[in-house]
């Protein structure tokens, strides 16, 4: 992404701002459809997701910014937002607010009228606002803020072509009736010209673009970031942090705190302003399913029969989705085969065993397991179920050093893994999103659980097969907490929002799993390709065995297990439900109870559950964590899978199974 | 006199576990204090050991947030009672750095410590005043951002099971609050 400046031939952009769960990215959805990519902010694990639409014949850029409270520091999502902003990288921006938490919401808005920022505001859900007793007056709140108001309604689509239309008249303009910076309490508003006479005064360099009182009141709250760019002289310094303390000792709080409220009021009295609530009225369904779902007793008992349910649904359908993809493909393959037998079988075999063989590997477990994983997950998402989830989970979630929202990366982990590391980026400091990627990564992944029923299931029983989950489960609980212990840093608590219970759109929740699907597809796709391209290349050259020999002295050395397991090993490292077709093929039988005792296959799922992380996980660990610390979460999980697995052999074989 | 045989029955049945008649006269209790005690419906007893009564434990709590204010009047400033420690250790579960921090920062502040509650022990559905907010920059800050600011006035729509976290109504949204920072929060009960 560039800071490209509007000029003939870059559309413009607009930046979509605003709280979590205001609504944002259905606007998104709405203006520019399946037209979307995701991609990162240089340098940062923060994705931006960037779309376009033509509107009155122009083409204009959209992106979405993630969801934030504030503007401050003092997350990377806040920091990367403040940056595209004060960079001039959207032309316009819009602020997408929730006309039930008005008050809350112009927390973000006033912060961005500090900056001194076009924007436009986007008042969303003014039905439900309605139906809860409020009523709006657009015109007081409009000249109170001194931006355009817009009332949209995002689900329906209404009010998309007047906000873009004042966009675009915002953009004609062309920087144009830049709005005021609110007024703050006398004090802070004292404080605030003294310190900008400050640095007028001293003539300190100061970054492009930002307003002078937008630096004074950061360096009054001492924003490291903006402390870090702008360099005071040690004298000015000083007195800037004098002037603070007195305004702060008048208070009774930190600058921080002063300032929140200073912001909160003034938000107070303009939603009082241009609020007109009739009787309070109550959304009495919806309290009663949040009461529900949050109860001491019943709220776990859902909990259970909703994830329950929904793994066996998933599994149940993909299971069939899945056969029938893994038919068609291998019919395909047939067919091919007889096509081009004009061509040296080297290549044959390249082609099909590795490419077309590889495609359909992705799609049948892409399509069944993934998507529908995902299209829970919307469900999830947009009934307001998951923060729900997290509430309730959170004692146990402490138990491991993390909170209540560590919750929806694991859960997203028994998916797929890919997803649940970025998924770590919900947790607010590094070194709880460390934490928890270690252990994302453990959770048994759709592919594993497919291994588990396959072998464990299959030959051995279903109890052995939830046996092995629950050994899984305990490593992760057990890993986390020496992990909690281990790293330095303190545990940070529980801040959440609860969004209110609503009803979900069957439409959204199939376009958000599309786009998700096809992120998915396009990450693990490439590298299954490759990968089986690879091992097809080494096998017909011979050196599958050598390979396979190679690892001997730990499959039965350490293990145990029969020497053609090695195949499974070196599979597993791609696809760990492919490992088992290969297995299959290597061995020459899909009947396991010739090539392995009992015990050697449950030591064997064993393993196959706990060790390397598949490529496509790699990648993403490495992307969100760097390459060192992947390759420390990559290592603690072959040693963890060698410790467990022979450890397990040993006892097995102690116990004569 | 009442308040203080009280006490005496509170520190017995902590280290005893169950109290009967015999280890409160062994406890130097008189037969004239005994027989008050009974006569005054402040305890009674349950297959031979003695319970508080509600009314007991009424007069017990006033009796000793009495005690706990004159200790934070007359003291000189300097430390912090000893008693008063082991009221809010024992009461609401709050560790000393925590409490050392809100007796400083209340001195200041025109509220009495006994007026107040951490916002975890608030009962659902009462409405409460934000007073003091302690702890790191960060957390207090996420809270000021959610909304909690010092005199916003929060209503507790729940309480998870033990060691959860609290729901709070703030600014028309609802927020879920850890038990770690939840503690952290002094409020006033208004209603």
């Amino acid at each position: 992404m560039q800071n490209d400046y509007p000029c003939s031939g870059v559309p413009p952009r607009i930046a979509l701002v605003g709280n979590p769960n205001v609504g944002k990215s259905s606007i998104f959805n709405q203006l520019t459809g399946l037209n979307q990519t995701v991609g990162n902010w240089p340098g940062k694990t923060v994705e931006l997701a960037e779309g376009t639409l033509v509107f009155e014949g122009t083409t204009i850029r959209i992106v979405d910014m993630p969801g934030t409270y504030s503007l401050s520091s003092y997350s990377e999502e806040e920091l990367v937002t403040r940056d595209f902003l004060l960079s001039s990288a959207a032309d316009v921006i819009i602020n997408v607010v929730d006309a039930t938490a008005l008050e809350r919401n112009l927390y973000l808005t006033l912060q961005l009228l500090e900056m001194g920022l076009p924007i436009i505001l986007a008042v969303n859900f003014i039905d439900a606002a309605y139906h809860k007793g409020i009523s709006f007056d657009f015109k007081s709140l409009q000249e109170s803020l001194g931006v355009t108001v817009i009332p949209v309604d995002a689900s329906s689509g209404q009010g998309m072509t007047e906000l873009m239309g004042a966009a675009m008249r915002q953009l004609r303009s062309k920087g144009g009736g830049r709005p005021a910076r609110p007024k703050y309490g006398k004090e802070m508003e004292y404080l605030i010209a003294d310190v900008a006479k400050e640095l007028r005064a001293g003539n300190v360099p100061l970054p492009e673009g930002y307003p002078i009182e937008w630096i004074s009141l950061k360096l009054i709250e001492g924003d490291p970031e903006v402390m870090r760019r702008v360099k005071l002289p040690p004298d000015l310094l000083a007195r800037v942090s004098e002037k603070t303390s007195a305004v702060e000792s008048i208070h009774g709080e930190s600058a921080n705190v002063i300032t929140a409220s200073e912001r909160y009021s003034l938000s107070h009295r303009i939603a009082e302003r241009s609020l007109k609530p009739k009787v309070e009225a109550r959304n009495a369904v919806s309290e009663w399913a949040s009461d529900l779902l949050t109860h001491r007793v019943y709220g776990y008992l859902v909990l259970a029969a909703v994830l329950g349910g929904t793994f066996y649904l998933i599994f149940q359908a993909g299971g069939i989705i899945s056969g029938a993809i893994d038919s068609a493909f291998s019919s395909v393959i047939v067919y091919l085969a007889a096509a081009l037998s004009f061509l040296p079988p080297m290549a044959v075999n390249l082609l099909l065993n590795g490419v077309v063989f590889g495609i359909g590997a992705a799609t049948s477990i892409a399509l069944p397991y993934i998507a529908t994983f995902y299209i829970a997950l919307s469900i999830f998402e947009d009934t307001g179920y998951l923060p729900r989830a997290a509430f309730l989970l959170d004692s146990l979630m402490h138990k491991i050093g993390l909170h209540g929202k560590a919750f929806i990366p694991l859960l997203l982990g028994f998916g797929c893994s890919v997803p649940a590391c970025m998924g770590c980026r919900i947790m607010e400091t590094r070194r709880e999103r460390l934490l928890l990627g270690a252990l994302v990564v453990l959770i048994p992944c759709s592919a594993r659980t497919i291994v588990i029923l396959g072998v464990a299931g299959a030959y051995l029983g279903i109890g052995y097969a939830l046996l092995i989950y629950f050994i899984d489960i305990l490593l992760v609980l057990a890993i986390g907490r020496v992990l909690f212990k281990a790293l330095p840093g303190e545990s940070v608590g529980l801040i959440m929002e609860m969004p209110p219970v609503r009803m979900f759109k069957p439409v959204a929740v199939l376009k958000r799993t599309w786009l998700k699907t096809k992120d998915f597809v396009f990450t693990a796709l490439p590298l299954i390709v490759l990968g089986s391209l690879a091992v097809e290349a080494a096998s017909s050259l011979g050196a599958m065995d050598v390979i396979v020999n190679s690892f001997s002295p730990v499959t039965v050395g350490i293990l145990g297990l029969p020497v053609a397991t090695g195949v499974a090993l070196i599979f597993g490292m791609l696809r760990k439900e492919l490992a088992l077709i290969m297995l299959a093929a290597y061995a020459g039988t899909t009947d396991f109870a010739l090539i392995m005792s009992p015990a050697q296959m449950f030591v064997f799922t064993l393993v196959m559950v706990i060790y390397l992380p598949c490529v496509a996980t790699l990648a993403a660990l490495i992307k969100e964590y760097g390459a060192r610390r992947a390759a420390l979460i990559v290592t603690m999980d072959m040693l963890l899978a060698l410790a467990v697995g022979a450890v397990a052999s040993q006892m097995l074989s102690i116990i004569r199974f | 006199m009442v308040q203080e045989s009280l006490e005496v029955f509170c520190r017995l049945k902590k280290a005893l576990g169950k109290v009967t008649l015999r280890d409160l006269a062994a406890a130097g209790l008189d037969p004239q204090k005994r027989e008050l005690l009974l006569k005054g419906g402040l305890l009674r007893e349950i297959g031979g050991s003695l319970e508080l009564t509600e009314e007991g434990e009424r007069v017990l709590l006033t009796h000793r947030e009495d005690y706990l204010h004159d200790r934070i009047i007359h003291n000189d400033g300097s430390a912090l009672p000893e008693d008063v420690f082991r009221h809010w250790t024992s009461c609401h579960h709050i560790d000393r750095g925590t409490l050392k921090e809100f007796y400083e920062r209340l001195k200041s502040m025109p509220y009495r410590i006994e007026d107040l509650t951490p916002l975890i022990d608030v009962p659902a559905g009462k409405v409460a005043e934000v007073v003091l907010i302690v702890g790191g920059r960060n957390a207090v800050n996420r809270l000021c951002e959610m909304g909690l600011t010092p005199e916003t006035t929060v209503r507790v729509s729940k309480r998870a099971p033990v060691g959860g976290p609290v729901i709070v109504s703030v600014r028309s949204t609802e927020v879920a609050i850890g038990r770690g920072i939840a503690s952290k929060i002094l409020v006033k009960i208004i209603e």
